[in-house]
């Protein structure tokens, strides 16, 4: 079912490890937009725990549209997506292989995301992190899900790449609140346990957008 | 089309579908693994041989000069043996080595009954092929020695 998926990954991965481009993007553009919200509204006062959680989403949104799925936009721009629709792999194990690539760039961007926050924000390495994995896993498979998708969408167009943060973020929104709002409790000390409504949420749309992408795709990716 | 149909379909198109900042090798484990043939880098390995390109195997294909992205790109289109295969253009930037490669893969193909169909802006001639020629036009095709017969390929194909 899932033949030609370890292929695609690997290739994806051996093509950024050669090039670095999406590193080099996702990075920088996260940390640029850290240190744009800590300048706007400084690291400390009552309110850090919310900063900080606005600020890590903030940068893996923009981040993650522009640089997780700068592979596909730029196999689409080669022409080499058509070796891959001309093989016999099917189109959606193609999405799968190219949605956990930007999985594993994004996470690549959040690692760097969070450490930076920690040292703006002055938040301790240990207990609140830890807590904060389960909400940053589970809101990366869902943007990567939705930016996957969507990117497949925008690359047919001209200045797709400028688009698709227009079409993610307003889809993107209900887990954006949901992520931004169990960071910012966790962040604060509170226990998981707090936010498990907000977690079943995130955990909801993970699904909803994994499922409609791995269906959609191939009703996407062919050209006219 | 299924995808899995794709495994008896061989295509060369204006682009060669090949990865620039891949080497010839990674290119052809690549798409030897994507159409699951066993042991994809010995298959890999003689298909560089074959193209006669086994000293590029470790070059990057955005350094290979046209002629021999072009013989890597065929390579690419018949590595999985298929039954249909499409070439546009096949003799395109090629020296007179690389038409006599490519017209001896072709006669191979055709050995093995597989279909070749090209596609090209003057007429082909290959040595020991009784080649097929239609003139594709706005209404359709026309066999390249009798004006008078015009229709689909498949129908063309059928009445000769």
């Amino acid at each position: 079912m899932l033949e030609g998926f370890g292929p695609i990954l690997r290739k994806d991965l051996r093509l950024e490890v050669r090039t670095g481009e999406s590193t080099v993007v996702l990075v920088s553009i996260s940390v640029l937009i850290l240190v744009v919200m800590v300048l706007a509204f400084g690291p400390a006062g009552a309110r850090r725990a919310e900063v900080a959680a606005g600020a890590l989403w903030t940068a893996l949104i923009f981040a993650g549209t522009m640089g997780a799925t700068r592979a596909l936009l730029s196999e689409r721009e080669s022409g080499c997506l058509r070796g891959l629709l001309l093989s016999p792999v099917e189109p959606a194990t193609i999405y799968a292989a190219k949605l956990s690539v930007a999985m594993i760039f994004m996470a690549q961007a959040g690692i760097a995301v969070l450490v930076v926050l920690v040292l703006f924000f002055n938040l301790d390495f240990g207990g609140a992190l830890l807590r904060l994995l389960p909400v940053f896993l589970l809101g990366i498979v869902g943007l990567a899900a939705l930016c996957t998708l969507l990117a497949t969408v925008s690359g047919r167009v001209r200045a797709g790449a400028m688009l698709l943060p227009v079409m993610v973020v307003p889809l993107f929104a209900p887990a954006l609140i949901a992520g931004s709002k169990a960071s910012a409790a966790v962040l604060a000390g509170q226990p998981l346990g707090a936010v498990i409504t907000w977690l079943k949420l995130l955990g909801a749309f993970d699904v909803l957008f994994v499922t409609a992408g791995y269906l959609l795709f191939e009703h996407v990716i062919f050209e006219d | 089309m299924a995808a899995q149909q794709f495994r008896r379909v061989g295509v060369l198109l204006h682009q060669s579908l090949l990865y620039p900042r891949l080497t010839c090798r990674e290119n052809m484990e690549f798409y030897s693994e994507l159409f699951a043939i066993p042991d994809a880098g010995a298959h890999a390995r003689r298909w560089l041989e074959r193209v006669g390109l086994q000293r590029a195997a470790d070059e990057l294909v955005s350094a290979l000069s046209r002629g021999m992205e072009q013989r890597l790109g065929i390579a690419r289109a018949m590595l999985a043996d298929p039954d249909l295969i499409l070439l546009d253009e096949p003799f395109a930037a090629m020296d007179a080595d690389g038409v006599a490669l490519v017209s001896s893969l072709v006669r191979e193909a055709l050995a093995r009954e597989a279909a070749v169909i090209f596609t090209a802006h003057a007429p082909l001639e290959i040595a020991g092929v009784d080649l097929r020629m239609f003139k594709l036009e706005s209404n359709g095709l026309t066999p390249f020695k009798d004006e008078g017969r015009r229709g689909s390929l498949r129908n063309l194909l059928r009445r000769n």
